[in-house]
C-alpha cells in the first residue's frame, strides 16, 4: 500500500459540494487545509488536530443585500507575499493568509434581473506578481500584488463561457471554462493567448500546468495532458466514473492526485518526458459513500494529501 | 347553504391561500435581505445561492415528493377515493397555480428553509385533510430528506431535469381534474422553456445549490434503510457498482497519442469498482423515456404498514371528479405559537369564514406508529388545543364575510409580478397589512 489512512481532523461546518473544494498551504514549515462551508471558510492545520479549527466568513456589504456563497478558496503566493482569496458570488475577496485582515475586494458589477447566476470561480497566481480570478462572464480578472498594495489591473477576456478553474505554473496560465474549452497564456509584457485545447463535451472541472504540459480533470471523469505549447494530447485517462472535483501536482515528484465525486482517490505518476508512458497509475482507495470535493498532497513531495466530501465535518488524511 | 354558495367560497378561499403563499414567496426574499443581521436565526437564513434557477426544482421536486407521500396515506387509510382525489386535486391546483408558477420561474434565490416550510404547510392543508403538527413535521423531513438522496445520486447533472420530470410526469396523472391538469401541463411547458437548453455547468451550478440548500440534514429514513440507500449513519450510499453516466467511459483505461493525434497505445490500471457502460440516455420529451428511477415514486411496492409509507402507482385512481366540498375551515389560535406561522395563521383566522361540516372533512394521520424515530401519535383524537404545538382545527358556523372580498382586493397579486427582486417593497407593504391583523 502506497499510502495509509492516518486521521481525521475536525473541522467547524461540513464540506459543501463543487470541485476544488480542498486548498493547501504551508507557511512557516506549518501545512494548512482549507474547506469551504457555503460562506466560510475552515482553516485547519493537521499536524496539529487538537487546535481549534479557525473559521473565515466572507462578507461583502452590497446595496442588494442578497445571499452570498464562496465558489473557491485558494492560497496564493505572489511577490514575496501569502494571501488567502476566496472567489464569491459578490466578487473575489483578497485576505493576508490567515483570513484575518482583508486586503482587497474586486466585487462584481450588480447583476441584471434576469441574469441565472453571478460569480468569481477560478484562483491562480503568476510569478510576475498577479493574481488572477476568474468571472462567469467569461474574463479573467488580473490582480497586482506588491508589497504596498493589491489591486486590479485588467480584465482579459477569452472564454464565452463562465469560467471554471485557473491554474498557472511561473509566467503560464491556464483557463478552463464549463463548456470544457481551454486556454494557455503567457505574461510576456502582458498576458499573451499561447494557445487554445477544444472541448471534449464536458465542462472542465480541474486543471494544474508542470512540466511543459497541462492536466486538465472533467465531468466527465476523464484526465487529459497535453503539451503547454502547442495544446496537442498526450494522454487520455478514463480515471473516475463520476464528476472529478480534485486535481493536485507535487511539484517535485510529479505524483498527481485526483478526487472524484465516484469516492475515489487516485493517486499517478507523471512523466513528461516520456512518450511510451506519460502517466501511471500507482495507487487507488475508496473512502466508501464520500462524495469527495477536493483533495491535496501535504507537501511538494507527495508524502501525504487530505481530502474531504459532502456532509462531512472533517479532512480524512493519508500519509505514506 | 346551496352548492353555489359553496362553490364560489371555495375559489375565495383557494385565492386566500394562494395569496398567502405568495406573500410568503415575497416575505421569504426580505428575509434573504436580512441574512446578515447580527443574531439572525439559522432558519431564517437564505441559502447561499451560486444558481438562481435553482428555485423551481427546490419546489416542484419536494412538491412532487409530498404528493407521493400523501397519496400513499390516503390510500393506506381508505380514504374514500373521491375525497382522496379531491385532495390531491385541491393541493395541486394551488402548487401550480399559474400566477404562483410564473413568478417561481423567475430568476432568484431559493427560498429559505422557514418559508418554505410554511409554503409547505399551507399547501398540505389545501384541502379538506387536516394535518398535525407532528405529521407535518415528519412529512417535510420524509420531503426533504427525498430530495437530498435524488440530487446527491444524480449521476450528471442533466439527470437533474429528469428527476424533475418524474415527479411531473406522476402530478399529471394524479391530475383527475380538468383544470388541474391544464395547470400541470403548463407548467411542464414552462419548465421544459427554462430548462431544456441549459448548458451541464449551469445545471451542475443549480445542482451545487440544491446541495447547499440541504446541507447537514441527516434524518434516516425507513424507507431509505430498507433499500440500502442511506447507512445507519445517515449518509447516502455512493455504489461502485454500476453502469457510468451518459459521456463517461468506464475507469480503467489510459490512452497514449502520438503527434498525429493517432492513438499509439493503451494502457489498463486496476479500478476497484465494477463499472460498465452507460444505460439509454433520458429523454426530456413528452412522451420520452426517462431512464432513471430517481423521482419516482419511492413509496411503491411497499407494505402497507404502520412503520413504513406505502405506495400504490397513482395511474390505478381512476376516480372520477368529486362534487363540491367545502373548503378549510376556520383555523383558531391554540397554545404558544410562535415565529411567522403566528403570523401567517392570524391572518387566515381573519380571513376565512367558519365552515359547519365536521362530517365532511377528514383528518389524516400520516404516521400513525412510528417506530423508527420514537415519535408516537397516539392521540388521534387529541387535535384539541392543549398541546402547545398543536394547531387546532375547529369546525364552526359558516357565515358569509363581506370584509373578505376588500381583504381580497387588497391582496391581489397586481404590480408585484414585474419582477421576483422588484417584489420586496410590495413585500413590506404585504408584511405590514400581516402586522396589523
Amino acid at each position: 500500500m502506497m499510502y495509509q489512512r492516518e486521521k481525521l481532523v475536525v473541522l467547524k461546518s461540513s464540506a459543501s459540494l463543487f470541485p476544488n473544494n480542498v486548498s493547501r498551504v504551508t507557511v512557516n514549515g506549518e501545512t494548512y487545509a482549507g474547506v469551504v462551508h457555503k460562506d466560510q471558510l475552515n482553516i485547519v492545520r493537521p499536524g496539529t488536530p487538537e487546535v481549534e479549527p479557525r473559521l473565515v466568513e466572507a462578507k461583502v456589504v452590497t446595496s442588494t443585500q442578497s445571499s452570498l456563497s464562496i465558489m473557491q478558496a485558494a492560497w496564493v503566493k505572489v511577490s514575496s507575499r501569502t494571501l488567502l482569496v476566496l472567489a464569491t458570488t459578490k466578487g473575489a475577496l483578497f485576505y493576508d493568509w490567515d483570513g484575518s485582515v482583508l486586503l482587497y475586494a474586486h466585487l462584481l458589477p450588480p447583476t441584471p434581473p434576469d441574469a441565472p447566476y453571478a460569480f468569481t470561480r477560478g484562483i491562480a497566481a503568476i510569478y510576475s506578481g498577479f493574481v488572477c480570478v476568474g468571472v462567469h462572464t467569461g474574463e479573467v480578472v488580473v490582480v497586482r500584488v506588491s508589497d504596498e498594495e493589491v489591486k486590479t489591473v485588467d480584465v482579459v477576456k477569452w472564454h464565452a463561457r463562465p469560467i471554471t478553474t485557473l491554474a498557472s505554473h511561473g509566467l503560464v496560465l491556464v483557463t478552463g471554462d464549463d463548456e470544457g474549452h481551454i486556454t494557455v497564456a503567457q505574461d510576456d509584457q502582458g498576458l499573451q493567448n499561447v494557445c487554445c485545447i477544444d472541448t471534449y463535451g464536458s465542462p472542465v472541472t480541474c486543471l494544474a500546468a508542470w512540466g511543459g504540459q497541462v492536466v486538465a480533470a472533467y465531468l466527465s471523469g476523464h484526465i487529459r495532458i497535453f503539451n503547454l505549447q502547442c495544446g496537442r494530447i498526450i494522454a487520455e485517462v478514463c480515471g473516475h466514473a463520476r464528476s472529478i472535483t480534485g486535481l493536485d501536482i507535487a511539484k517535485e515528484s510529479g505524483l498527481m492526485l485526483t478526487t472524484s465525486e465516484d469516492s475515489y482517490i487516485r493517486v499517478w505518476q507523471l512523466n513528461p518526458s516520456s512518450s511510451d508512458l506519460p502517466v501511471e497509475h500507482k495507487y487507488g482507495t475508496v473512502e466508501e459513500n464520500v462524495a469527495l470535493c477536493g483533495g491535496a498532497f501535504t507537501d511538494d513531495v507527495g508524502s501525504g494529501f487530505f481530502t474531504t466530501g459532502y456532509d462531512r465535518r472533517d479532512i480524512i488524511c493519508y500519509a505514506m | 347553504m346551496n352548492t353555489a354558495c359553496l362553490g364560489e367560497a371555495d375559489e375565495r378561499e383557494s385565492c386566500v391561500v394562494l395569496n398567502v403563499l405568495v406573500k410568503i414567496h415575497f416575505h421569504s426574499k426580505g428575509i434573504s435581505r436580512n441574512k446578515y443581521k447580527v443574531g439572525s436565526h439559522q432558519d431564517d437564513k437564505a441559502t447561499p445561492t451560486m444558481s438562481l434557477r435553482a428555485l423551481p426544482l427546490q419546489f416542484l421536486n419536494l412538491g412532487g415528493e409530498m404528493m407521493y407521500i400523501i397519496d400513499q396515506r390516503l390510500r393506506a387509510q381508505n380514504i374514500h377515493p373521491g375525497r382522496a382525489a379531491k385532495v390531491r386535486n385541491d393541493i395541486m391546483a394551488i402548487m401550480l397555480n399559474r400566477r404562483f408558477v410564473e413568478e417561481l420561474f423567475k430568476p432568484q434565490e431559493l427560498y429559505s428553509s422557514r418559508a418554505l416550510r410554511t409554503v409547505f404547510d399551507k399547501l398540505a392543508h389545501a384541502s379538506i385533510m387536516r394535518l398535525n403538527a407532528p405529521s407535518m413535521d415528519k412529512l417535510y423531513d420524509l420531503m426533504v430528506m427525498g430530495l437530498k438522496q435524488q440530487m446527491l445520486a444524480c449521476p450528471t447533472p442533466a439527470d437533474l431535469l429528469l428527476v424533475t420530470l418524474n415527479h411531473l410526469d406522476a402530478m399529471v396523472a394524479y391530475a383527475t381534474s380538468p383544470p388541474v391538469l391544464v395547470q400541470v401541463n403548463a407548467t411542464l411547458s414552462l419548465f421544459r422553456e427554462t430548462y431544456e437548453g441549459m448548458s451541464v455547468g449551469e445545471l451542475s451550478e443549480a445542482r451545487a445549490t440544491l446541495l447547499m440548500f440541504v446541507q447537514d440534514l441527516r434524518i434516516r429514513v425507513s424507507i431509505f434503510l430498507k433499500h440500502h440507500l442511506q447507512t445507519h449513519t445517515g449518509t447516502f450510499s455512493i455504489p461502485i457498482v454500476g453502469p457510468v453516466p451518459q459521456g463517461c467511459e468506464v475507469p480503467g483505461v489510459i490512452r497514449i497519442f502520438e503527434e498525429s493525434g493517432e492513438v499509439s497505445g493503451v494502457v489498463r490500471f486496476p479500478v476497484g469498482g465494477q463499472y460498465f457502460p452507460p444505460g439509454p440516455p433520458g429523454s426530456l420529451a413528452p412522451d420520452g423515456q426517462r431512464n432513471t428511477t430517481l423521482g419516482t415514486n419511492m413509496y411503491e411496492n411497499q407494505n402497507d404498514d404502520a412503520a413504513q409509507l406505502s405506495n400504490q402507482t397513482p395511474t390505478s385512481d381512476s376516480c372520477s371528479l368529486p362534487s363540491h366540498f367545502p373548503g378549510t375551515d376556520v383555523i383558531t389560535e391554540s397554545g404558544p405559537m410562535k415565529g411567522r406561522g403566528q403570523d401567517e395563521l392570524n391572518l387566515l383566522a381573519q380571513l376565512i369564514g367558519s365552515l359547519s361540516t365536521t362530517k365532511k372533512e377528514f383528518r389524516l394521520n400520516l404516521f400513525p406508529a412510528d417506530d423508527d424515530t420514537g415519535w408516537e401519535d397516539r392521540d388521534d383524537d387529541a387535535v384539541s388545543g392543549s398541546h402547545p404545538n398543536t394547531i387546532t382545527i375547529d369546525g364552526g358556523q359558516r357565515v358569509g364575510r363581506p370584509e373578505l372580498g376588500v381583504i381580497y382586493g387588497e391582496l391581489t397579486l397586481g404590480g408585484e409580478q414585474e419582477e421576483g427582486h422588484g417584489g420586496e417593497d410590495k413585500g413590506q407593504d404585504l408584511l405590514d397589512l400581516m402586522d396589523s391583523a
